[in-house]
């Protein structure tokens, strides 16, 4: 009886796979264990060995710009010399495979029939989505090429599975004690989801903010800003929203102030690269967005960047703003996107925390970003009254290699005026 | 346990038959996972037989150059090692660690990503490339071979490195992204053995390895 020779699935995530190199000729004899095939996933070479002694025939040959799914019949071994040349009648090795083999051996190179008995050919969109709707492609009937198993035979399939009568349900267990029992236990404790801190953005959120306490001497200063004048000006820019296309946030007009002030202050504008501090000429605004998880557990977060944010108006940083952030929500972020801000600004006011602190993380190689607060109404001292005024807090950390205290608080005393007199910044 | 070889500069035909060496006797059980960290003269090793076509200058100019060829068995495409790169050749079971080859290949950029955020430098992965990035910017390359279940080949991070090297060939066949290194994005050279201090932690890390410590001598 002859084996099957088949893509093996060599990692959860592996769906195809190349056909690097047949090591064997067609109908060499082979023992047991013999390595007879080469293929290659995720620049990972994988030596097929001979699962019987015997004689291969090969249906597919090597080909290392074409992808076979997992699974996929790419040859057999016979176990005797006739039974080889019965299964090479049946469906002939492909031409160039077979030095050794008859002359007769003449088919299209590369796609060869589904082999009789074996599993049906399937692309690869088709398998994810069989697999997808837990379906078994040795269910569907294929109607492309060679009965070639394609997207819209598996469509077809899980509508068929749709309308077909729903098993009956199981006499529902008393719901909360079977998943109870279900449930791992770690120290004693039960455990309700495992998530993965090493991939995804999970992983590189965790890898960016550990590496950056670990390279740098952080600390944060924090302190009020009055807003009643920016809530003002906010205002009267909401009003012209359709005149400006564009909804004016507080946020967009922080980065107006913080850009101006960074003009004054260029050494908060800086990096540690080497032994040096680099002042940047340039001010690229990174801008930290929360994004929704992989999982109901996490957020996410990513932190576009405006581009020489210090040339833009008010309303100029207002679009690109905007652009970006539903770029990043959309998931059309690009690297370029990305990289290379040279001062990053955080939100943490819009979560509805209030009135509070934070101490933001540098986002690396910079050297400061300003974490903003909620705007709450509080009662201050002004003229010796006591009045009621829209209060944001700051939170300002910073890298102590590169920034002292006492310019730290000059430029929010910069920031702070800008914000207190927004007719700074015409 | 993991066993960690540090062997210096050392030729590539030679590093290849020591790693033969140690996969047969992976295999066999005889010893148990090892790390071994090496440099290469400069060397382009190609993962294909097409791979020459990445090859943008002729064979003259590398001669002149000082710039070996080398066939090799591992998985991708043409790339460079030379000095001023960290080359690590991992031979680990992985019929221990769920017989999974592409989640071999995401500890490795794992381990990569980890060391690199050691130095203050956030590397990426991209989905549908094998490597480690930072930016649009190549930093290490990832090239695998497994046999049994055991693998051989492994990774190579660009740290003190001439990068100018890449521009003979179009490295793993990409021609639309440039590369880069620890000292280009950090604007200064770094100490090799501390690089190969913080890979060996990453990596036993990731991998939950127990270091064992390094035999004595090199071998090769």
């Amino acid at each position: 009886m002859a084996r099957e020779i088949n893509i093996p699935k060599l990692g959860m995530s592996m769906r195809e796979a190349t056909l690097v190199e047949w090591v064997v000729a067609e109908g060499a004899k082979v023992d047991e264990g013999q390595v007879i095939l080469v293929i290659e996933t995720e620049k990972t070479k994988w030596e097929v060995e001979a699962a019987a002694a015997g004689f291969v025939h090969i249906l597919i040959s090597a080909d290392p710009d074409r992808k076979e799914p997992v699974g996929q019949v790419v040859g057999q071994i016979a176990e005797t010399k006739d039974e080889l040349k019965i299964l090479q009648a049946e469906s002939p090795a492909p031409a160039g495979a077979a030095q050794a083999a008859p002359a007769a051996a003449k088919a299209p190179a590369g796609k060869a029939a589904p082999a009789a008995g074996g599993r049906a050919s399937i692309s690869p969109l088709a398998r994810r989505l069989a697999e997808e709707h837990g379906l078994d492609p040795a269910q569907i009937k294929g109607t492309g090429p060679g009965g070639r198993i394609v997207k819209e035979d598996v469509l077809e399939a899980i509508e068929a599975a749709k309308k077909a009568p729903a098993p009956a349900a199981a006499p529902a267990a008393p719901a909360a004690a079977q998943e109870a029992s279900d449930l791992e236990t770690v120290d004693g404790k039960r455990v309700k989801a495992s998530l993965s801190l090493k991939t995804g953005m999970r992983g590189a959120i965790a890898r960016h903010m550990q590496g950056s306490l670990a390279v740098s001497a952080q600390l944060t200063l924090t302190g009020e800003i009055d807003m009643s004048e920016v809530k003002r000006v906010r205002a009267q820019l909401l009003k012209k929203e359709e005149q400006l296309g564009v909804r004016v946030t507080y946020n967009d007009i922080f980065i107006l102030a913080l850009t101006r002030a960074l003009k004054n202050f260029p050494i908060l504008n800086a990096s540690v690269i080497g032994d040096e501090i680099k002042v940047w000429e340039d001010i690229h605004m990174g801008v930290a967005v929360a994004m929704e998880g992989q999982d109901p557990y996490t957020s996410g977060l990513i932190v576009p960047v405006i581009r020489h944010a210090d040339r833009l108006s008010l309303v100029e940083i207002s679009k690109a703003a905007k652009e970006l952030a539903v770029k990043a929500r959309e998931g059309k972020i690009l690297p370029d996107d990305v990289t290379g801000s040279t001062f990053t600004i955080t939100n943490l006011g819009g979560a509805g925390g209030g009135y509070g602190y934070g101490t933001p993380i540098i986002n690396q190689p910079e050297s400061a970003i300003l974490g903003t607060g909620a705007i709450t109404d509080r009662a201050v001292v002004r003229g010796g009254e006591i009045v009621i005024r829209p209060i944001m807090t700051y939170s300002l950390t910073f890298d102590h290699r590169v920034v002292d205290g006492y310019p730290a608080t000059l430029f929010m005393s910069r920031v702070t005026e800008l914000l207190e007199n927004p007719g700074l910044m015409l | 346990m993991l066993r960690v070889y540090r062997l210096g500069l050392t030729d590539y035909g030679q590093a290849s038959r020591f790693q033969e060496r140690l996969t047969e006797a992976r295999i066999k059980n005889e010893v148990s996972d090892t790390l071994v960290l090496l440099e290469h003269p400069s060397t382009l090793t190609l993962g294909r037989e097409d791979d020459l076509r990445h090859l943008l200058v002729d064979r003259e100019t590398l001669t002149r150059q000082e710039v070996a060829i080398e066939a090799t068995d591992r998985g991708g495409s043409i790339t460079w090692h030379g000095p001023g790169q960290v080359v690590g050749y991992p031979i680990v079971d992985l019929k221990r660690r769920g017989r999974d080859i592409h989640k071999y290949i995401d500890d490795l950029e794992e381990v990569l990503l980890w060391v690199l955020a050691d130095y203050g430098l956030s590397g990426g992965r991209d989905e549908s490339r094998v490597g480690v990035w930072v930016g649009a910017e190549k930093i290490a390359a990832i090239g695998v071979r497994v046999r049994r279940w055991v693998t051989k080949h492994g990774f190579a991070l660009n740290v003190n490195n001439d990068l100018g090297v890449f521009s003979l060939i179009n490295p793993c066949g990409i021609t639309d992204r440039g590369v880069t290194s620890m000292a280009r994005l950090l604007g200064r050279r770094l100490s090799m053995d501390e690089v190969r201090d913080r890979i060996v932690a990453r990596f036993t890390e990731v991998f939950d390895f127990e270091l064992e410590v390094s035999p004595e001598g090199t071998e090769g």
